[in-house]
């Protein structure tokens, strides 16, 4: 079990989403997400944007650990922590779908 | 409206007329009682190109026995009561930089200096008293050319610098660092009862207006006593972020916008500048803008416009 802020706490098998709505456009391998309602900005290092474009609800936390640990050719328990604060971040500043708040990606139909 | 300020504000009252300007998106013209006056707003603004029928007119008006004499109209509205004439510019000059802001919707507005120089613009964003009007004084004085000192105009469709050239807003600081420079811009002065002079770019230096060019540069001054003075790159990811938060209409636009902005960085050298002295920033900026490759085509950016 990972903790995260507040009663937000991350498994392993949580599958980190990027927020629907946001624009991100990537400089030299910086990603700069945009958020046109709040029009809030955000710059992401080289190690968070390759964390951001993985989070597409389907892969897990252990994942992407295991993916950006193969990256570097690092051992798992090496970038573990890493990811782990790094999804937090994400998640903390609402670029990601918040475990604890989020919809289904599906909702029913209205009848 | 009082019935001396209506007296006062009839048309036939405000003989002086100034040329039509267009600043952007907004175009307007000034009516005044007082002959000099009018020469003056005319000359503060001769960089602005013309505009046949302006859309607003502002009206100073010169009330006796009042201890605000000089109120200011925007359209039939008064906005403003002042003491002096030197204030009735001031505050007519702020207003109508206000109403750029305010009303120009087709182009994306950076809280920002613009010059051009070889290769492109410089785009200079920074948040007010940053020593952006003076940077932008000292660089038109060291041969560069003006687009604006206070609101960068962007297309958002093809990512053209187009100019707004007002007058520079330069305080008893800046003026001060321009006489310092070599050879020393010594020609304005604050007037009485105001905090700034107002000075054309073409007194800084003849011909130094600019065209609309193609961003090469963005360079965020930060002026600070005893800085050290130096220039550092910045990520281009930062430079992006900086421009975002300096805009004063993205919201306006769509995602269109925010990606113009990406393609500025993506085509422009980004840097800080931290200056304590203006002649030595000048010299950095230039060296930098010297040595600069050509901008190079970028490669195909990764964009996401999520639903």
């Amino acid at each position: 079990m990972n903790a995260g802020k507040g009663d937000r706490v991350l498994g392993g098998r949580f599958r980190p989403a990027r927020r629907a709505g946001l624009l991100t456009v990537e400089l030299d391998g910086e990603a700069v997400i945009f958020d046109a309602v709040t029009q809030v900005v955000h710059a992401l290092n080289v190690t968070g944007t390759l964390v951001w474009h993985a989070a597409d609800g389907t892969s897990t936390l252990d994942d992407l650990v295991t993916w950006l640990a193969g990256s570097y050719a690092l051992p798992s328990d090496d970038v573990r922590d890493e990811v782990i604060k790094m999804v937090q971040d994400l998640l903390d500043i609402a670029l990601l779908d918040d475990p604890q708040t989020s919809l289904p990606s599906k909702l029913p139909p209205i009848q | 409206m009082t019935e001396a300020l209506a007296t006062a504000a009839d048309a036939a009252a405000l003989t002086a007329r100034t040329e039509g300007f267009q600043a952007l998106s907004f175009t307007f013209s000034i009516r005044t009682s007082h002959g000099s006056m009018a020469r003056r707003l005319d000359h503060l603004l001769d960089s602005l190109p013309v505009a046949a029928r302006p859309a607003h007119t502002y009206a100073i008006v010169h009330l006796d026995r009042s201890e605000m004499p000089y109120r200011i109209l925007f359209d039939t509205e008064e906005i403003a009561a002042v003491p002096s004439s030197a204030k009735a510019i001031d505050y007519l000059l702020w207003h109508v930089n206000r109403q750029v802001i305010e009303r120009t919707g087709d182009l994306v507005l950076i809280h920002a200096g613009a010059v051009a120089g070889r290769g492109g613009g410089i785009v200079l964003p920074a948040p007010s008293g940053s020593g952006k009007s003076t940077i932008v004084a000292g660089l038109i004085r060291s041969g560069m050319s003006y687009l604006t000192d206070e609101a960068a105009a962007i297309d958002p469709t093809t990512g053209a610098l187009h100019p707004y050239p007002k007058p520079l807003s330069l305080d008893q600081g800046s003026l001060r660092a321009l006489a310092d420079l070599d050879p020393p811009f010594d020609d304005a002065v604050v007037p009485p009862g105001s905090d700034e002079s107002h000075v054309p770019a073409v007194r800084l230096r003849a011909d130094s207006l600019a065209s609309t060019c193609s961003p090469a540069f963005v360079i965020a001054p930060c002026f600070s006593p005893g800085a050290t003075n130096r220039i550092v790159p910045v990520s281009r990811a930062q430079a992006l972020v900086l421009l975002v938060e300096s805009s004063f209409n993205l919201a306006s636009f769509g995602p269109s916008a925010f990606l113009a902005l990406a393609q500025v960085v993506r085509q422009s050298a980004c840097y800080r500048l931290e200056f304590s002295d203006l002649a030595r920033a000048c010299a950095l900026v230039a060296e930098l803008v010297e040595r600069a490759p050509q901008p190079q085509p970028q490669p195909q950016p990764k964009e996401q416009a999520q639903p």
